[in-house]
């Protein structure tokens, strides 16, 4: 097997780098999770409290309307 | 024709148009090999998806004259040759294969508890020790990078970085990532055991949070994006996997997310694993090289496995709510095999611990820092 020429420093220093690099990319994404599930909860929770929209609500003529119609409707054969 | 002119003719038949003639024993070990990961993959069920299609490819290719990894006498290239150069030498098939594993993904578990992500990290430091070491055995740089990224625990990121790296050595280094990611079972515990003590592996972790659909969508986009900002090399290999989860995660294109993760993925399998195995030829692997890369591939495996279990202790010292140090085995990838493992081992301590899901998070934390490590190296070397 042949022996490679290896540059011993370049080689240790660039791996430290890299490593390092690793953990800097990975905890800038921890950070950016972190924050953003924040951000996501809260607008979550504030969706969860927004009080239900009312019900739509008849007028006293459009009651009676509905009312006639539904009993019209029972009626017919 | 004469009695010796018909043995001359057919002793010539034989002889080109036959194997017969040309066997070695160089092949009969290939075989036996061959044989052996056939044996793992159907009788003890070791990853037999890639096993399987890995050993019959090392078996066909190892007969002599079968038009399989060469060109045919027009120059164009023979069956398995054809796989291997669009499907690996074109780094294709890796990549296929994050988008599936993208969709099958969930992550849950890590958008839940982001502090996991940096175990994701620690647990590659056996890929840079790995590296100095193979350098001391007269390995090249590219050829140190590619078997280094072994403990990444990452098949296709093995072998994407490796057939950019070290073509050459391709064969040998699927065979023992795969080899050893399953054998985690049987590796793992015994580290896992030696680097934690008893109150360390009792410690009972907080639930999760549940996470909404929302950050879910977003999480792909948001990796995606910064691993394309900082480390590009890696970007085809975590692009698509992003991508397959994003197809999974948005809801709205079902169809794709279940082919990408289906149908496609298996297709690509049965490519990947013929290509692999086919780039293991008698004259090409019988060196001194692929045992060795099967030596480091293990020493690479345990000391990844420590960083993942040093890193979470190191955390815990600063952490209030202390995490259970057995997860940091996990963050070698190997999904979901690792977390499974610190799940068992976390139960075997204490029956009503359930790592399991806290596990995930640095598992697939380990998935992306492998994906990281190799970026790295391929900014090195590529």
């Amino acid at each position: 097997m042949e022996t490679a020429a290896v540059d011993w420093g370049y080689a240790i220093s660039t791996l430290i780098i890299r490593f390092v690099g690793i953990f800097v990319v990975l905890g800038i994404l921890q950070v950016i999770m972190q924050i953003s599930g924040r951000i996501f909860a809260r607008l979550d929770a504030k969706e969860a409290v927004k009080p239900p929209p009312p019900p739509d609500s008849f007028t006293q003529e459009q009651a009676a309307a509905v009312g006639m119609a539904l009993y019209l409707s029972e009626r017919t054969p | 024709m004469t009695w010796d002119a018909f043995l001359a003719l057919l002793l010539n038949i034989l002889e080109t148009q036959t194997g017969l003639f040309h066997l070695h024993y160089k092949l009969i070990i290939m075989w036996a090999i061959a044989l052996l990961f056939i044996y793992l993959a159907v009788a003890k069920k070791y990853e037999p998806l890639l096993l399987l299609p890995i050993g019959f490819g090392i078996f066909l290719v190892n007969f002599p004259l079968a038009p399989l990894m060469g060109f045919d006498a027009h120059g164009k290239r023979e069956l398995f040759n054809i796989f291997y150069h669009y499907g690996v030498e074109w780094e294709v098939i890796p990549c296929i294969i994050f988008l599936g594993l993208g969709a099958m993904t969930d992550f849950g578990p890590l958008i839940a508890n982001p502090k996991t992500m940096v175990i994701g990290a620690g647990a590659q430091l056996g890929v840079f020790i790995t590296f100095l070491g193979v350098l001391l055995f007269g390995f090249t740089m590219k050829e140190a990078a590619s078997v280094a990224i072994i403990g990444g625990a990452d098949g296709p990121t093995t072998i994407y970085l490796t057939a950019k790296l070290a073509p050459h050595l391709l064969g040998a280094n699927a065979l023992a990532a795969y080899s050893y990611m399953a054998m985690v079972p049987l590796i793992q515990p015994p580290i896992m055991r030696m680097m934690t003590n008893k109150k360390e592996r009792r410690i009972i972790m907080k639930q999760l949070r549940p996470v909404s659909k929302r950050e879910k969508i977003f999480f792909p986009l948001i990796v995606a994006g910064l691993i394309a900002l900082l480390i590009p090399a890696v970007t085809p290999l975590m692009g698509m996997f992003m991508l397959g989860n994003f197809m999974r995660e948005s809801g709205v294109v079902d169809r794709l997310a279940g082919t990408a993760q289906g149908s496609l993925m298996n297709i690509v399998t049965i490519f990947l694993g013929i290509s692999v195995g086919a780039t293991m030829q008698a004259e090409k692997f019988l060196t001194a090289k692929p045992l060795l890369i099967f030596a480091f591939g293990l020493v690479d495996f345990a000391v990844c496995t420590i960083g993942g279990l040093l890193t979470v202790k190191i955390m815990n010292l600063f952490l209030k709510d202390k995490l259970n140090p057995l997860i940091g085995s996990a963050g070698v990838s190997a999904v979901p095999m690792a977390a499974r493992v610190a799940q068992t081992v976390g139960q075997q301590e204490n029956p009503n611990n359930f790592l399991l899901m806290h596990a995930i998070g640095p598992n697939l934390a380990g998935v992306i820092g492998s994906a990281a490590a190799a970026g790295m190296l391929i900014a090195m070397f590529g």
